[in-house]
């Protein structure tokens, strides 16, 4: 008897395996802010906010001041996306030590790097972008 | 040919969606350099074997290279890989058990389309920017792949939508408000009626697949799903280019619609009705014949 309503819950996994991913999808948007479009969360053509109105900024730092605006490099691009799509702490941090890696090849050094996402919100009739920060974490280079 | 063509109308649902399935497989070629070979190879051997799309070890193997593709890149893989690799396991699950295969295809194909569509619709209600139409203002002056559709309906021209995506890269690049103030949007009427006539469109054709597919079954909704699917399909697949979607959509579809042959013809017409949208660029062939 319980191995018939198995096997019939069985024959319903993908449904119940769509409803597990869709929950998954609502807490990294609650959680990370993870683009709508993106996740299994079906949010695709829903919203304006996804990987090309997302804005990764990186600083160089010195004593919380400042100093440069660092160029993201190409090679870099995949991880640059993954982090605008899912701005969390740790694809943050991803970045910061992929930076990391190239300011030391590139013989730059800095004390600290400041990584920050930023997401847009046009203006419904003249589509004026404004920004909001999504999230950001400082960074210490190891000497 | 005709008679080859009744006899296959005539088949079991889950050879039919099978083989569209395998077939969407083939033309879209998902996955990235590790998966997309097997994927390719699994899929066409399916097709060549005679009762290859019953063998549940090929339904498996392409379980788990659609699932490995989503889970490796996650969460930059599109909708569509996920539904696909649920897809996949449905097929599994439906090749494992002969007798109910047909019933485990059609209750789990319906009722996954009609959630996607309930997701996408809700998705679209619960958005801070899509109802009041900004999200297809942007849409339609930022991504090239709409730009011909744009230029037809819109009464824009592209150097106006050059200059609207020029603009928004300054805004973008000084990343200030207050640069300039200058308007992004170019004034036309017509541009503001397609913007508002796609937003409304989407979100009313979406909600309604999705009502008829969750409706209870032999209610009146219901009976229209298959209607409410095609009418979807035929227009947002003119316009947009994610062909795989739609692909999968009606591989899925031929799954669940009655062994009705009307029905069955309108599907598979349809599967390669997308083809057509995807190879020939009919908007791209309109705006040079009319400039």
């Amino acid at each position: 008897m319980a191995f018939d309503k198995l096997k019939g819950l069985f024959s319903y996994l993908p449904i119940i395996i769509f409803l597990i991913i869709v929950i998954h999808h609502c807490y990294w948007v609650i959680q990370a802010n993870l683009s709508p479009w993106l996740g299994g969360g079906y949010g695709m053509f829903s919203t304006t906010d996804y990987g090309p109105s997302r804005y990764i900024k990186v600083y160089a730092l010195e004593d919380n001041i400042i100093k440069e605006q660092i160029e993201i490099p190409e090679s870099l691009s995949n991880v640059a996306r993954s982090l605008r799509s899912l701005p969390s702490i740790n694809n943050l941090q991803e970045l910061a030590l992929e930076i990391e890696n190239y300011l030391r090849l590139s013989q730059h050094s800095f004390p600290h790097l400041r990584v920050e996402v930023w997401g847009s919100r046009y203006h419904e009739k003249t589509l004026i972008p404004s920004f909001h920060l999504l999230n950001k974490l400082d960074h210490k280079l190891v000497e | 040919m005709i008679k080859a063509i009744h006899d296959y109308l005539h088949k079991d649902a889950f050879e039919i969606s099978a083989h569209f399935t395998l077939l969407a497989l083939l033309f879209n070629q998902v996955g990235n350099s590790f998966s997309r070979p097997f994927i390719l190879f699994i899929s066409a051997l399916a097709l060549l074997l005679a009762n290859g799309f019953k063998q549940r070890l090929i339904w498996f193997m392409l379980s788990f290279f659609t699932s490995f593709r989503v889970l490796y890149v996650w969460p930059m893989a599109d909708n569509h890989a996920y539904l696909l690799a649920l897809w996949c396991l449905t097929l599994f699950i439906a090749s494992c058990n002969p007798a109910k295969a047909r019933m485990i295809i059609g209750d789990n194909g319906r009722i996954l389309i009609g959630l996607v569509f309930l997701l996408a619709s809700v998705q679209k209600m619960l958005s801070v920017d899509y109802l009041d139409g900004t999200f297809f203002q942007y849409l339609f002056l930022t991504d090239n792949r709409f730009e011909d559709f744009t230029v037809l309906f819109g009464n824009v021209s592209f150097q106006q939508i050059y200059q609207a995506q020029d603009l928004l890269s300054q805004y973008q690049y000084q990343f200030s408000s207050f640069s300039t103030n200058k308007n992004i949007v170019p004034s036309s009427l017509e541009f503001n009626l397609l913007v508002t006539i796609s937003t409304w469109w989407n979100l009313i054709d979406q909600l309604a697949v999705a009502c008829c597919f969750l409706a209870p079954v032999g209610s009146y909704l219901h009976r229209k799903r298959d209607f409410s699917l095609m009418l979807f399909c035929i227009t947002t697949y003119a316009v947009a280019p994610v062909a795989g979607f739609g692909w999968l959509l009606v591989s899925m579809a031929l799954a669940q619609c009655e062994s009705n042959t009307k029905i069955r013809i309108a599907y598979m017409s349809l599967f390669f009705i997308i083809l057509f949208y995807y190879e020939v660029h009919i908007w791209r062939i309109l705006v040079d014949f009319i400039h």
